[in-house]
C-alpha cells in the first residue's frame, strides 16, 4: 500500500482516524465517568449514635410546585419502637410494625430530609419492607411506593418470633401495601393493599399469598404498575391501576407455565407505553421477559443465559453477604433503527472455572422478537477486564434521550475485589458502543472500599437502586443508593447489625 | 523511505487534553487510595450469540402434608408432616405417584442444620431461608 509522506492514504487514514476518535471518546467518557471524587452523602443515619438501621433502596424522581424532588424509600428501622425488638439471637415483631420509610431531596441528592414511616393500614398488621417506588409519569406530583405486608388474618396474636416464613411458601406475609404521595414524595398516605387469595395446597394461601420482592413503574398515560413474586404459586403477580386515583387490579400471569423464583423488575417504554416485566426461572435462573401492550401479554422470551438467584458472597474471615435479585434491565435508546437493543440487561453469573461471580450483558429488541442476544462485552465477563473478585448486584438505568440531551445507558454493580477485607467497591459504567459498532464497558469507581456490616444471616440490604435524577449541562445525571456502614461495624446480631444506613451518590 | 503515521493536527490538542485530564484524575485517586480501576485485557472477547430459547418448566407440585408432626426449628420455621413423619422438606410424588419427603432433589429432606427453601430451591442454612 502506497503511503504519502506525512499523511495516510484513505483507508489506513480512515482506520487511524476511527481509532483516534474512538480513543478520544473513550478517554473523555472515562474522564467524565471515572473521575468521581464525590463520596456521596448520607440519605439516612448521618449520626453515629443513631441506634437504628436502614437498608435496601428504591428511588424515583418527582416534580411538584416547580421543584424536582428525588425520593428514596428503604427498609426503615429509624426510631426503633416496641413493634420490632432485637436481641443477639432474636427478633420479635408485633402488630403495628412498619419498615416503610423514605427520604426526599429537593437539590438532586445533595442533601436529604427524612420523610417518616407509613403505618400499616386497617386490616394489615405489619409493613415488612422490600421497597419499590415509582413516580407517576402522567402526573409527576404523584409518587407510589410499596412494601410487603402481613395481614391481620395471618398475624399471630403474640407476634412473630424470628422468621416471617413458617414453612416453604407458607409465610405470615400475605400481600403488599401501596402508599401514595400527592406532593412529590414529601408526604405519603396509605393507598391500597393487594393480595392474591386464591387457595392452593400451601397452608393459609387463602389468607393471602406469600409475596416477596417488589417493583413499580408508570406509563406516560398515568398507569401505575406494581409487581411481586408470588412465592405461593411461583409466578409474578403484576397489578395495574389505570391512573393515580384508580384501583389496582391483577393482570393475567406474564409467565404462565414457568416456575419463577426471583424478584421481578418492571420497566415502561416511554415511546409506546409498553410495560416490560422480567424475572428468573426457578430451574435454570434464566431471566425471562414479557411485554404488556394494548391490553395483553406477548410470549415470554429468554433474555439472559443461566444466571444465579440470590447467591451468597463470601468474604475473608468467614463473613458472608447474602444478595438480592441478580439481574437488571431498562428500556431506552437503541443503537440502530431496528431497535434491536432498546432493552439492555446486566446480570450475574458464576464462572465455572474460577467460581467467581461476574456481571455480564444481553440485549433485546423492543418487540422482543425474534429474541435476545448475549453481550459479553458489557460487564466483567471473564476476558473483558482484570476483575478477579466477585461482581454482583447489578443495576441498569437508561435515559432515552430528548432534543439536545443525548441518550444514556448507565449501570452499576458491587465489586468484592478482595484487596480490602470485608469491603466492597461500588462501580458504574456505560452499556456503550464504540463508533465502529463494537460494544465496550469500562467500569469506574463510585465508592471505593465500602465496609460491609451484615447481620449474621448475611443481610446488609439485599439490593440498591440506580435512577435518573436530572440533567446538568445537558447530560443525564444518575443517583445510586447503597447500604452504608462507613460509621463502623460494632454489632452483628442474628437479625440486626450496626451501623447500617443509606448513602447516595449522584454522577454522570 | 520510512513513513510515520501522524495524528491529524485538529485532534492533537483534544487528545492531549483528554489524556492530561485522565492522568490528573487517576493520580488524584491514587493519592487517596490504591487505584483499582480494572485494566483492559488484550484477551479476545467471545462472539455475541443469540440467547437460546429454553423449555418452560412449571413449578413443582409440593405437598405440605397433614398432621402436627412437622419439625420446628430454632428460628421459628417449621418443616412439614409427610406420611405421618417429620419432613425437613416437602411431599413430592415419586414415579409411582406415592408422596415422599424431599427437598428439590434431596431425597428424605434436608439434613440436620439445614432447612428447605422454596425461594432457593435447595437445602440451605436456616438463616438463608429467612425473611
Amino acid at each position: 500500500m502506497k503511503l504519502t509522506k506525512g499523511f495516510l492514504n484513505r483507508e489506513p487514514r480512515k482506520t487511524a482516524l476511527s481509532f483516534v476518535v474512538s480513543l478520544t471518546l473513550m478517554v473523555l467518557a472515562g474522564v467524565m465517568s471515572g473521575c468521581n471524587d464525590n463520596p456521596g452523602v448520607p440519605v439516612t443515619g448521618a449520626e453515629k449514635a443513631a441506634d437504628d438501621e436502614q437498608s435496601e433502596t428504591a428511588s424515583a424522581c418527582a416534580f411538584y410546585k416547580g421543584e424536582n424532588i428525588v425520593v428514596v424509600t428503604y427498609n426503615d428501622g429509624t426510631d426503633h419502637d416496641p413493634t420490632v425488638t432485637y436481641g443477639p439471637n432474636s427478633r420479635k415483631v408485633i402488630a403495628g410494625a412498619s419498615l416503610m420509610g423514605w427520604s426526599y431531596s429537593k437539590n438532586k441528592g445533595q442533601s436529604w430530609t427524612y420523610g417518616g414511616k407509613v403505618s400499616p393500614p386497617n386490616g394489615w398488621a405489619v409493613l415488612w419492607g422490600d421497597p419499590a417506588i415509582t413516580d407517576d409519569n402522567g402526573a409527576y406530583q404523584y409518587v407510589f411506593m410499596s412494601n410487603l405486608a402481613i395481614p391481620n388474618s395471618k398475624m399471630p396474636a403474640n407476634g412473630i418470633d424470628g422468621s416471617v416464613i413458617v414453612s416453604g411458601a407458607d409465610s405470615y406475609i400475605g400481600g403488599a401495601c401501596i402508599a401514595r404521595s400527592a406532593d412529590g414524595g414529601v408526604t405519603f398516605q396509605n393507598y391500597q393493599c393487594v393480595s392474591n387469595t386464591v387457595k392452593n395446597s400451601v397452608p393459609n394461601s387463602d389468607k393471602g399469598h406469600f409475596y416477596d420482592g417488589g417493583s413499580m413503574a408508570s406509563s406516560n398515560a398515568g398507569e401505575i404498575f406494581a409487581a411481586f413474586v408470588d412465592v405461593t404459586t411461583s409466578q409474578i403477580d403484576v397489578w395495574r391501576s389505570p391512573s393515580a386515583s384508580g384501583q389496582f387490579a391483577m393482570l393475567p400471569p406474564p409467565f404462565p407455565g414457568i416456575g419463577i423464583c426471583s424478584h421481578p423488575r418492571l420497566r415502561v417504554r416511554r415511546a409506546d407505553g409498553a410495560l416490560y416485566v422480567a424475572a428468573q426461572a426457578c430451574n435454570n435462573s434464566v431471566a425471562f421477559i414479557n411485554r404488556y401492550i394494548n391490553g395483553s401479554w406477548g410470549q415470554p422470551v429468554a433474555a439472559t443465559d443461566s444466571g444465579v438467584i440470590y447467591p451468597n458472597v463470601a468474604f475473608g474471615g468467614g463473613l458472608t453477604l447474602r444478595t438480592g435479585p441478580q439481574f437488571s434491565f431498562d428500556v431506552g435508546a437503541a443503537s440502530n433503527e431496528n431497535q434491536s437493543d432498546a432493552i439492555r440487561f446486566l446480570y450475574t453469573r458464576r464462572d465455572s472455572k474460577s467460581g467467581r461471580l461476574f456481571v455480564t450483558g444481553s440485549f433485546c429488541p423492543a418487540s422482543l422478537s425474534p429474541g435476545c442476544w448475549g453481550a459479553p462485552e458489557w460487564g466483567t465477563t471473564p476476558g473483558n477486564l482484570n476483575t478477579p473478585g466477585d461482581q454482583f448486584n447489578p443495576n441498569v438505568a437508561a435515559w432515552p434521550g430528548f432534543i439536545g440531551i443525548d441518550p444514556a445507558w448507565k449501570s452499576s454493580f458491587l465489586d468484592r475485589d478482595g484487596s480490602v477485607q470485608n469491603a466492597v467497591t461500588l462501580r458504574q459504567g456505560n452499556l456503550a458502543y464504540l463508533p465502529n459498532g463494537n460494544r465496550i464497558y469500562l467500569p469506574f469507581i463510585v465508592l471505593g472500599d465500602k465496609p460491609v456490616c451484615p447481620d449474621t444471616r448475611g443481610y446488609w440490604g439485599d439490593y440498591g437502586d440506580l435512577a435518573l435524577v436530572g440533567f446538568e449541562n445537558n447530560i443525564a445525571q444518575f443517583l445510586v443508593t447503597t447500604s452504608d456502614s462507613s460509621l463502623g461495624c460494632d454489632r452483628r446480631w442474628d437479625f440486626d447489625s450496626h451501623n447500617q444506613h443509606i448513602r447516595g451518590v449522584v454522577f454522570q | 523511505m520510512k513513513h510515520r503515521y501522524s495524528l491529524p493536527t485538529f485532534l492533537i490538542v483534544p487528545v492531549i487534553v483528554c489524556f492530561s485530564l485522565a492522568a490528573s484524575c487517576e493520580s488524584r485517586k491514587a493519592d487517596s487510595r490504591q487505584d483499582k480501576n480494572p485494566v483492559v485485557s488484550s484477551a479476545p472477547l467471545p462472539s455475541p450469540q443469540a440467547i437460546p430459547s429454553v423449555a418452560a418448566v412449571p413449578p413443582e407440585e409440593l405437598s405440605y402434608g397433614e398432621g402436627d408432626c412437622a419439625p420446628r426449628f430454632a428460628n421459628g420455621m417449621r418443616g412439614t408432616c409427610i406420611n405421618g413423619k417429620p419432613c425437613n422438606g416437602f411431599g413430592v410424588k415419586d414415579q409411582t405417584g406415592k408422596i415422599e419427603c424431599e427437598c428439590f432433589g434431596t431425597k428424605g429432606g434436608c439434613p440436620e442444620g439445614q432447612v428447605c427453601s422454596v425461594i432457593k430451591r435447595a437445602c440451605v442454612p436456616p438463616q438463608d431461608a429467612e425473611r
